[in-house]
């Protein structure tokens, strides 16, 4: 997918209240009402990654399409992953990645996969924008592939949910100063324009109100980020520890960069 | 967000816009700068305060906020406060997000990361010194930090010890971060 564009598969961006974790206990428990929420976040959470990690497998583009539906529609839907799911046993996305793994395995997926599912069933795929891994990711493994995936799609939706907030609280200038002096310069691959000059553009009296606006914004954004993994990891706790790990898997990857 | 995402990013990109929402300073923003760093570092530790850069101004701004003396840093150093054991914990508190904000916010790389040093080191000196840990990192975590910067060839000695004495303290406590 190219990267301007913007993708809205799995409906829309409202935070999910609930852990996946206590989601997939309480459709364990029965509560049919939980599955569909769950599942509908599952698939928004982590469908790209999974077809990342199928391209990355050497599947082709179709085929890792048929597949990504294969696996949400048989362990997803058909809750093999919440028979599987322990807390206790690490990371929400790790279980995952295990399951689709033993997916991938199983005699005749390749071939079978589009076939079982009844058509009406189907997950629309077709109608998004199918992401691109960057050719720079080529020499990381495919769980690597998949964490790249996950990370880009979460950052994606958090960016979102950020400018819908900021937005709504009156705050549309603050995003205008974050976007033009961290977000965009970090995506154009350029430097950061000086605060006075977004003060000039902006009508802004001191460079530091200018500062202040938009430390109140990466404030928002470090909320959202804990917010979004307190929903795949176990407790509370584990939240801090998971940006750590994130972080270090960015920065050692770093070695790959173009 | 119209017309932008985040897919298609390099590793490094993505890694840039991913530190945004990390509240704690990563200690790998202190890496790449090992031949320039100790200059600059020892400089700016050894600076008696108040000393009108953006470091130290920014610093008094946020003691003022959290309601600490400004009187406390007179006639003293960023490294001296860091290393004595009478030091507030109240000012290791603003120095850490004094820290904290700047490593998000200087224009420097090389600024940055030694804001984050100071900030490990406010951490650091907290545990070692007030046995309190000001962070929501694990103690699996900040031994991993506190390791990294104890190695670091740019590292000022008594830097480095408060690191490895804060290394230490972290491993006896492993494993009781849900209790704090």
């Amino acid at each position: 997918m190219n990267r301007q564009e913007y993708t809205s598969i799995g409906g829309d961006q409202r935070d999910f209240q609930t852990t996946h974790w206590t989601a997939i206990e309480q459709v364990r428990a029965g509560h049919s009402s939980h599955a569909r929420i769950l599942i509908g976040e599952l698939l928004r959470a982590y469908w790209k990654p999974v077809y990342c990690y199928l391209r990355h497998r050497g599947f082709g583009n179709e085929e890792a399409k048929d597949l990504t539906q294969g696996f949400f529609q048989e362990v997803v839907l058909g809750r093999e992953l919440v028979q599987l799911a322990d807390r206790t046993k690490g990371r929400f996305r790790t279980l995952l990645l295990r399951a689709l793994d033993r997916f991938l395995i199983s005699a005749n997926r390749r071939q079978t996969a589009r076939k079982r599912i009844p058509p009406e069933k189907l997950i629309p795929l077709e109608d998004e924008r199918i992401p691109e891994l960057p050719a720079e990711i080529g020499p990381l493994n495919g769980e690597d592939a998949f964490n790249y995936a996950w990370i880009s799609e979460l950052l994606d939706r958090m960016l979102v949910e950020v400018k819908t907030e900021c937005l709504r609280d009156g705050m549309a200038l603050h995003w205008d100063l974050f976007h033009d002096r961290v977000l965009r310069p970090i995506m154009d691959d350029r430097a950061p324009p000086p605060l006075a000059q977004l003060c000039a553009t902006y009508g802004i009296e001191e460079a530091t109100t200018a500062s202040n606006m938009i430390f109140a914004v990466k404030r928002r954004f470090q909320s959202a980020l804990k917010r979004h993994l307190r929903q795949s990891v176990a407790c509370d706790a584990d939240v801090a520890e998971e940006i750590h790990e994130l972080s270090r898997f960015l920065t050692h990857r770093r070695q790959y960069r173009k | 967000m119209e017309n932008e995402s985040i897919h298609g990013l390099r590793l490094d990109q993505l890694a840039d816009v991913f530190s945004i929402g990390t509240d704690d300073p990563d200690p790998a923003g202190a890496d790449g700068h090992d031949e320039k760093m100790a200059g600059p570092l020892r400089e700016q530790l050894s600076c008696v305060l108040p000393k009108g850069s953006l470091l130290f101004d920014a610093l008094i701004m946020m003691m003022g906020r959290l309601g600490c003396d400004v009187r406390s840093l007179a006639g003293r150093s960023l490294l001296e406060v860091l290393l004595s054991p009478h030091t507030d914990i109240g000012l290791l508190q603003a120095i850490k997000d004094c820290g904290k904000r700047l490593s998000a916010g200087l224009d420097s790389r090389m600024e940055a990361a030694m804001a984050t040093t100071i900030y490990y080191a406010a951490l650091a000196s907290a545990l070692v010194h007030h046995q309190r840990k000001i962070t929501q990192y694990s103690y699996d975590a900040l031994d991993r930090s506190f390791t990294t910067f104890a190695a670091k060839k740019w590292i000022a000695p008594e830097l480095a010890t408060l690191f490895q004495r804060a290394g230490g303290i972290c491993r006896d406590k492993r494993g009781t971060d849900a209790s704090q």
